[in-house]
């Protein structure tokens, strides 16, 4: 098997390695699981295809996406913290919502970009002679995200924002709008999904309404996966297991196919892979423990039956 | 100075009426004052340190801080001045963050969180200067994550980010209610320094009659929302924890005759 063949995955990896990121920041850092994923993914594609087809540089409709993904965060920060809406019910709102504005936004289900000039036909004709050009560009891109990433978490911003999601109790006592972390954390997150999602509508030449579904069991898998293979000790590596996670995600996908795993069955796989990593803590105690009371048992069987002979 | 007027506060029960948790309660802290403030459960203790800091909006009263009148002021805003430490070792720091990081974050107590780089060399030094006047080689230790320290050790950190600003108030929330013995009586000590030396206004809510009397210039005891007692200056000096006792039994004694006497009326 040649490179050339997982060059694809690896692409793939990276350009969702993008939209992880947005989630580690969500999940891990603020310990909040925001399901606007869904929505803010496609949203960015329907904002990107959508300028592009009317006639935008490439690069301002990428740029779009991203903002159009912040407001969406925005949206989702403000159920919660102003309105008092429960984190996962806002995230479920602002998504269902968005189904309609995407649709609007695109004015029906689908847009090829085909024709269209887009980051990535620029790209190729700037840099023709270069082989594996969109996975350098993936490369280079994701790794920046990342380093952006880790430098705004170890700012006094950043710093305030990971203690909301630690202790808002503390940080709020130190002088922290913990409300506002919590929007601007939301924010970040989704303005990275839909640049994400506007660089894979790019990427594969459409933007589908569809394209959202399951974003965040992906991204929840990438992160999973990730600090799985990088213990998570310090920002870099936790970031850094949230990219490879993504990429090691596509790579499993792609010889699950291969081995002949129905394209259909994709979703059940992941669902069925994130709920083993989300639960293999808690089945590893219960069976810790199971062990330790068999033996106890045995022991007991010597040591209480012993005493108990001894009184009759 | 601290001035608290007319402040009331009532949480919503589960029957129709609700409960009271500070009745008309009036103290005026001068500045430097280290206030010690006793009382039996539900007396209102807590809910008098959290009606300072902001933690709920008060239903008549004011707070004022230094003449100026905080009543209004959200929580984070009042954080600026005001430095605290809570019953919960576990609540006053970030576990997952570094000793380090804990302490710049609250060395910008107070100021706009910006994107400049948080831990700064310079920045290090001053915080292992003060990481060490604690004695617990905690200095040594920048890099570990919190929730790897002892709840002493986590407590003793609290205080010191409590207090490294110079904040116009300090309240302590019981803060040594959840250590053992030894550990306390070291947390104790370091809060007496520390107040000591910045010359930090004050108030500590314990359950501890001794503490309540040994330390501080000035005892308040509270019963059902109001402040039962204020003592100070000689008369304090004089006081035994068996006094403290007998004053306590008699408050409480007088209000369960005010109520008899209302019933047979």
């Amino acid at each position: 098997m040649t490179f050339q063949i997982i060059s694809g995955s690896l692409e793939q990896g990276l350009v969702y390695g993008i939209m992880a990121l947005g989630v580690y920041l969500t999940f891990r850092v603020l310990n909040f699981a925001d399901l606007t994923v869904d929505g803010s993914f496609p949203l960015g594609g329907a904002v990107a295809a959508a300028l592009i087809v009317s006639g935008a540089p490439p690069l301002l409709a990428t740029l779009a996406a991203l903002l159009a993904g912040m407001l969406a965060g925005a949206v989702t920060g403000l159920l919660y913290t102003k309105l008092r809406i429960a984190g996962l019910l806002a995230g479920i709102l602002t998504m269902t919502g968005l189904y309609s504005v995407n649709l609007r936004i695109m004015g029906r289900a689908n847009i090829p970009l085909l024709r269209q000039e887009t980051l990535f036909t620029q790209l190729h004709d700037t840099f023709a002679n270069i082989t594996y050009l969109d996975l350098l560009f993936f490369l280079l891109l994701a790794l920046l995200i990342k380093l952006l990433l880790d430098a705004f978490l170890s700012t006094d911003f950043g710093m305030a924002m990971r203690a909301t999601g630690d202790n808002p109790d503390m940080i709020r006592s130190l002088g922290v709008d913990t409300q506002a972390m919590v929007i601007a954390g939301l924010c970040l997150s989704n303005g990275l999904v839909a640049l994400s999602g506007a660089l894979v509508a790019q990427y594969q030449g459409f933007a589908d309404a569809g394209m959202g579904i399951g974003t965040i069991v992906v991204g929840l898998a990438s992160v999973i996966i990730g600090t799985g293979i990088i213990r998570p000790y310090t920002i870099f590596r936790a970031t850094l297991g949230a990219l490879l996670g993504a990429v090691i995600y596509r790579l499993a996908i792609f010889f699950a196919l291969r081995m002949g795993l129905a394209p259909t069955d994709l979703r059940i796989m992941t669902a069925v892979l994130v709920i083993g990593a989300l639960s293999a803590p808690t089945i590893k105690t219960i069976w810790a423990e199971r062990v330790r009371m068999r033996r106890q048992a045995e022991e007991n069987a010597v040591l209480c039956r012993k005493g108990v002979g001894d009184n009759a | 100075m601290l001035e608290i007027r007319h402040l009331c506060k009532a949480f919503p029960a589960g029957g129709l009426t609700p409960k009271i948790a500070l009745q008309d309660v009036n103290l005026t802290v001068p500045t430097g004052s280290f206030v010690t403030i006793i009382g039996s459960n539900g007396a209102g203790k807590s809910t008098l340190l959290n009606a300072v800091a902001g933690v709920f909006p008060v239903d008549r009263g004011c707070v004022m801080l230094n003449g100026k009148d905080i009543t209004f002021l959200p929580e984070h805003r009042r954080a600026a001045f005001i430095g605290r430490v809570f019953q919960n070792p576990l609540q006053g720091t970030a576990a997952s963050m570094t000793v380090e990081e804990n302490l710049v974050m609250a060395w910008r107590r107070g100021e706009r969180r910006g994107l400049r780089r948080g831990i700064t060399a310079g920045l290090r030094r001053q915080i292992r200067d003060r990481l060490s006047q604690l004695g617990l080689g905690l200095e040594d230790r920048l890099h570990t994550a919190v929730g790897f320290l002892s709840g002493g050790q986590r407590q003793a950190l609290t205080l010191l980010m409590a207090t490294m600003t110079r904040p116009d108030l300090l309240l302590l929330d019981e803060h040594v209610a959840a250590l053992d013995p030894n550990t306390a009586q070291q947390i104790l000590y370091l809060t007496e320094k520390m107040v000591a030396e910045e010359g930090l206004t004050t108030l500590m809510v314990t359950h501890n009659m001794e503490h309540a009397l040994r330390m501080g210039d000035t005892t308040i005891m509270m019963h059902e929302g109001e402040i039962v007692l204020n003592v100070k200056g000689t008369k304090r000096a004089a006081m035994t924890v068996h006094d403290l006792l007998n004053q306590f039994k008699r408050i409480r004694g007088e209000q369960l005759l005010d109520d008899r006497m209302l019933l047979a009326d």
